[in-house]
């Protein structure tokens, strides 16, 4: 479903990815761990088409996202570790907003924004503009936003900073549904304990560089993600 | 502290004019070229000022109403006062977007109050300085001067601010209550501002027709002053007469609400800064919703964020208003084309020319497209993220400048036609000008803003108002705009041409720009806007 290989991301004389190798299969949740500017986000945007990089490339399912990032954004979906979201607009005329740049079907993102919004206890809240919203209701909306169009693979950069414990169950809920369904999930998260129980595979960069990726067993072994990541951080 | 905070503010304001968010600073031209806008802005309204009150100073002073000239001065300073920091006022002390950082440093509460105000201050004695300084020129010059007279004229220059800043505040504070109750907040404070400045400028209108009035009617009014408003009565005495008792209950009259204002703000500004703002709740009832292409949702998009900020509106679209005002005022008025084509040998013949210029020099304020890519700011991911091309967005935005500016320029356009009565052939070219002007202007700004972005904002008025993109669209649609008049007027061989030969050069060269700007968004365009991240 998402094919990296050969990432190297510089800014100026700063090389943010070195030459990152990733394959996300479908139906996997893929989890991705690293320090503070370890170079998780830059990775994230570049595979959903925000950052431009200097080598490599990216598939999305077959598609280059260098060469045809139209079609590679059809397929998925993008949810940033802030979820910066039009504060002019009200709840409801953002998700119609995403949901025409996805063209989804008026019966489908009529069902669709308000299945998501009831299971999320936004319903109440969309008529509100979102300058009004905690930064837990615009997480929930940027993860509404997500779905509606139905991507094959969703990327996230911390989805749970900010969700409250119900909001983060079903987050968790709706991704393993996602992948039930034969689609792929990429996220970030400092949360080593929800990667450990949430994740199918992680990957774990330092200084833009991949030090180790594979399955849970491959990685862990007999330790825990904590003790893992911490020895791999040095 | 103070010192720095009040540093970060201005920094904050020069930061917004001389630096874009992709960190390339502006060159030390263009630098140059902002400050020389700056004081031929300045320069014109103390000019102004000037000669208003060198008109009235000689007839004041045989009359022996000096003071009346000088209650004059300082009401008229006043107003340009208030009404140029009382938004400011409510913006930057009440929904200041660093407050709450500043609340959380070890930085007392009165420190922050005092920087606000001591901003306002400064911005107040700048006002005030375009007034109430050439009219102390004027009357050095036609009546003359002391140094008792002068010295007591600049405390009041000085001090007079802080009267401005306690009213501001309080209305500052009045609106960001009031805003923070009601739903359509920027339609009121649009209203409100437009009612404000219509007022002002009415008083304006008003005195200049009245001039002649004023000057020979001025015992009998500065009487009624006299006997109505007695502070501005001694304000007025006590620069004029020297009278000490007027002068001291001038201070007064300034410094007790000053006080008092800023008493009752010590006490109560961290409450009215963290008091929540949220507007009244609205219930959500669940309709079908409409599908819209993706440009069409783009477009809707830029109207909701239009709509969303005064800041926005009175800034970005103050233009097509003031068009249409001038297309009302000519229909209403036609006798005034009469009498200007009467008065001016050869000025039938440039009509169509000259309302042409006019009315593209009226557009070239129009700066929606100048700001609208800056605009995007932090949500700029939605749109990296979503299946958008580039060109589609930039479409979005050509469309929405055109929204508003095309229905004034069509306006405008009909009018000068049926009110001037030209040929076929320069009724054709009036029609088509302005409306082709407003896809250059369009095209114009999205370049320059491509060029000159601004994504890290702190208020979005300042990126209408006054970041790089913003000024140097102003400038280069007004040099555009004046061009076919200001060649008509200075250079014979174009003069030679004829009107409609002009015209329909400029209307050609128009085109053919915005067709090359077209192209050069298509291809360099989409490519910088896919740089940014």
């Amino acid at each position: 479903m998402l094919r990296i290989e050969h990432l190297t991301k510089k800014y100026g004389a700063k090389t943010a990815v070195d030459d990152l190798s990733l394959h996300i299969q479908k139906g996997e949740i893929y989890g991705f761990i690293g320090h503070n500017g370890a170079g998780k986000t830059t990775t994230l945007k570049a595979c959903c088409g925000i950052h431009r990089f200097d080598e490599g490339d990216i598939w999305v399912d077959g598609t280059s996202i260098r060469t045809d990032p139209l079609s590679c954004k059809k397929k998925l979906a993008y949810i940033p570790d802030n979820p910066d979201i039009y504060e002019f607009m009200t709840g409801i005329k953002y998700l119609n907003f995403i949901a025409d740049m996805y063209r989804v079907p008026k019966e489908e993102r009529n069902s669709r924004i308000h299945e998501y919004a009831d299971k999320f206890e936004l319903t109440d809240a969309l008529a509100d503009p979102v300058s009004s919203y905690s930064h837990g209701m615009k997480q929930k909306l940027a993860v509404i936003s997500a779905w509606i169009h139905r991507p094959q693979l969703i990327i996230m950069d911390e989805p749970f900073v900010g969700l409250d414990p119900k909001a983060s169950h079903l987050l968790k809920e709706m991704m393993r549904e996602h992948c039930g369904r034969g689609g792929a999930i990429f996220f970030s998260t400092h949360v080593l304990e929800v990667a450990e129980k949430l994740c199918d595979k992680i990957a774990i960069i330092k200084g833009g560089r991949l030090v180790i990726s594979g399955t849970m067993d491959e990685v862990l072994g007999a330790d825990s993600l904590e003790e893992v990541f911490l020895e791999l951080e040095g | 502290m103070l010192g720095t905070l009040i540093k970060i503010r201005f920094q904050a304001i020069a930061d917004s004019m001389f630096r874009s968010s992709r960190g390339k600073k502006v060159s030390a031209g263009m630098k140059v070229l902002a400050a020389l806008l700056g004081i031929y802005v300045v320069a014109v309204f103390a000019a102004l000022s000037y000669l208003m009150f060198a008109q009235l100073c000689e007839p004041f002073h045989l009359m022996g109403i000096d003071w009346f000239l000088f209650s004059f001065m300082i009401l008229a300073a006043f107003c340009l006062m208030f009404i140029g920091s009382v938004f400011f006022a409510q913006s930057q002390m009440y929904e200041a977007k660093d407050n709450e950082l500043l609340l959380s440093l070890p930085v007392p509460v009165s420190v922050i109050l005092a920087s606000r105000i001591l901003t306002l201050y400064l911005m107040n004695l700048a006002y005030g300085a375009v007034v109430l300084l050439p009219g102390m020129a004027a009357y050095a010059v036609k009546i003359g001067t002391d140094a008792v007279q002068t010295v007591i004229f600049l405390l009041i220059f000085l001090l007079l601010p802080l009267l401005a800043v306690a009213v501001s505040c309080l209305a500052g504070a009045l609106l960001s209550a009031l805003s923070g109750r009601i739903r359509r907040k920027s339609l009121v404070i649009t209203l409100l501002y437009v009612a404000f400045l219509a007022l002002y400028l009415y008083g304006y209108t008003k005195l200049m027709d009245g001039m002649n009035y004023l000057a020979a009617h001025g015992d009998t009014l500065a009487d009624a002053l006299r006997k109505t408003f007695l502070p501005l009565y001694q304000a007025g005495a006590a620069v004029a007469d020297k009278d000490l008792f007027c002068f001291s209950m001038t201070l007064v009259y300034i410094l007790v609400p000053f006080a008092v204002i800023y008493a009752l703000l010590s006490k109560s500004f961290l409450a009215i800064v963290t008091a929540q703002k949220n507007s009244a709740k609205r219930r959500y009832r669940q309709k079908t919703l409409r599908e819209n292409s993706v440009v069409g949702a783009l477009v809707k998009k830029e109207g909701l964020h239009f709509l969303s900020s005064p800041g926005y509106i009175l800034n970005g679209a103050f233009g097509s208003a003031v068009l249409i005002a001038a297309a009302v005022f000519l229909a209403v008025k036609q006798e005034y084309v009469t009498m200007i084509a009467a008065m001016i040998p050869g000025a039938q013949a440039a009509l169509p020319l000259g309302a042409v210029s006019a009315a593209c020099t009226i557009l070239g304020t129009v700066l929606v497209s100048a700001a609208s890519i800056s605009l995007e700011g932090k949500c700029l991911w939605i749109y990296q993220s979503c299946p958008v091309s580039p060109m589609q967005l930039l479409h979005s935005k050509i469309l929405f400048h055109l929204i508003i500016s095309l229905p004034a320029a069509v306006i405008a356009s009909a009018v000068c036609v049926a009110v001037i009565r030209p040929s076929l052939p320069d009724a054709v070219l009036v029609l088509l000008s302005p409306a082709v002007f407003c896809v250059f202007g369009a095209q114009l700004g999205l370049i320059i803003n491509l060029n000159f972005p601004r994504f890290d904002f702190v208020s979005e008025t300042a990126v209408v108002k006054n970041s790089m993109s913003s000024v140097l669209s102003l400038i280069a649609q007004a040099v555009v705009g004046l061009a076919p008049l200001g060649l008509y007027m200075l250079a014979e061989p174009v003069r030679s041409l004829g009107g409609t030969v002009i015209l329909a050069v400029y209307l050609v060269i128009l085109a053919a720009a915005s067709a090359v700007m077209y192209r050069v968004l298509r291809g360099w365009g989409t490519a910088v806007l896919e740089s940014f991240s």
